[in-house]
């Protein structure tokens, strides 16, 4: 142990302090813990022997990383593929579903010229039905 | 606690030499050096954090380092790039932490046998072992690491120094003001206790 206090002129209060430091308990350390530092030690290797077995380009952490990504992205890509199929068929001048007014002047006129790839009330009952079954 | 008491016996190989061994992922030179070491280590946390779980686990985090290590140079001494590793830990278990107050400190882990003192003496100790502990703790962190470095880990200034990546001299400014304060509190708790 050392002693830094070399020096006489150093209050006697703060070599006390020093010595009272001698009374701090100390701790026992557990039996098993080279057991279980052996077992971790073990256990990243064998993460890191997996990591090389999988071609050494991605370690195990980003597998599992990714595998939590896909995990999660259904939710995001849920709501992009409903997104797009509202959007697409309104959007593009081609396939947008147009509701022409009958002219004032010949009401029979009317035509539906709109083309669409989806009709979106099908594909919200189709929604509604995976969903509830 | 005394851990390089046991690296001056000639039988034993040095610390440094074992180290060379673990690099070469040498598991008879690790078990050595983690049986050296476990202690001053499991000690060095326990007495900062007062918590036996979290002080085995972050010891453990650091032989995971020394054995992962890929780059150790010899001509530096072992202890201080150990305790080294060890502090950068705390720091980052602190972080985390957002330094919570340490817990109350558990009952009964003394090593001391209570066999051959008497039961008045017992009292004593405790008495003066919870009042020096309560310092420690009033203690900010860093003057408390300084001062368990100092004071129980066998450690000179200059190893403390590097440990800490400070000068030596501020390391002996920064041990001299903790241990002014710590005197400072203890003086206000006897106060407060009426025993002054």
């Amino acid at each position: 142990m050392m002693d830094p206090f070399e020096a006489q002129d150093l209050p006697l209060d703060v070599k006390e302090t020093w010595q009272a430091l001698d009374d701090v308990s100390e701790t026992r350390v557990s039996d098993h813990f080279e057991a279980r530092l052996m077992a971790r030690i073990e256990n990243i290797e064998s993460l890191e022997a997996q990591g090389r077995l999988t071609g050494g380009i991605l370690s195990p952490s980003i597998w599992q990383w990714l595998d939590g990504l896909f995990d999660f992205l259904h939710v995001p890509a849920l709501a992009i593929v409903i997104a797009l199929l509202f959007w697409l068929p309104t959007s593009s001048p081609q396939t947008a579903y147009r509701l022409d007014f009958p002219s004032l002047e010949n009401p029979r006129s009317m035509q539906n010229h709109g083309t669409y790839i989806f009709e979106p009330q099908k594909i919200l009952k189709l929604l509604i039905y995976i969903s509830r079954s | 606690m005394n851990a390089t008491q046991h690296t001056t016996l000639p039988l034993l190989p040095a610390d440094e030499a074992l180290m060379l061994q673990v690099l070469k992922k040498d598991k008879v030179a690790f078990q050595q050096l983690v049986k050296r070491w476990k202690n001053p280590l499991v000690n060095y946390f326990y007495r900062q954090l007062r918590d036996q779980e979290v002080s085995e686990d972050l010891t453990q985090e650091v032989f995971i380092r020394v054995w992962k290590a890929d780059k150790y140079e010899a001509k530096a001494k072992f202890s201080t790039w150990l305790y080294r590793l060890a502090y950068h830990l705390l720091v980052d278990h602190y972080r985390k932490q957002k330094r919570q107050p340490p817990q109350e400190p558990e009952v009964l882990l003394e090593t001391e046998p209570a066999t051959a003192i008497s039961p008045e003496s017992q009292t004593l100790l405790k008495d003066q072992q919870a009042q020096i502990e309560g310092a420690l703790r009033k203690l900010p962190a860093a003057q408390q690491n300084i001062l368990i470095l100092s004071k129980f880990q066998d450690l000179k200034y200059s190893q403390i120094a590097e440990i800490l990546n400070c000068p030596a001299n501020r390391v002996k400014v920064n041990v001299f003001r903790a241990l002014k304060n710590l005197t400072h509190i203890l003086k206000e708790e006897k106060v407060d206790d009426g025993s002054f």
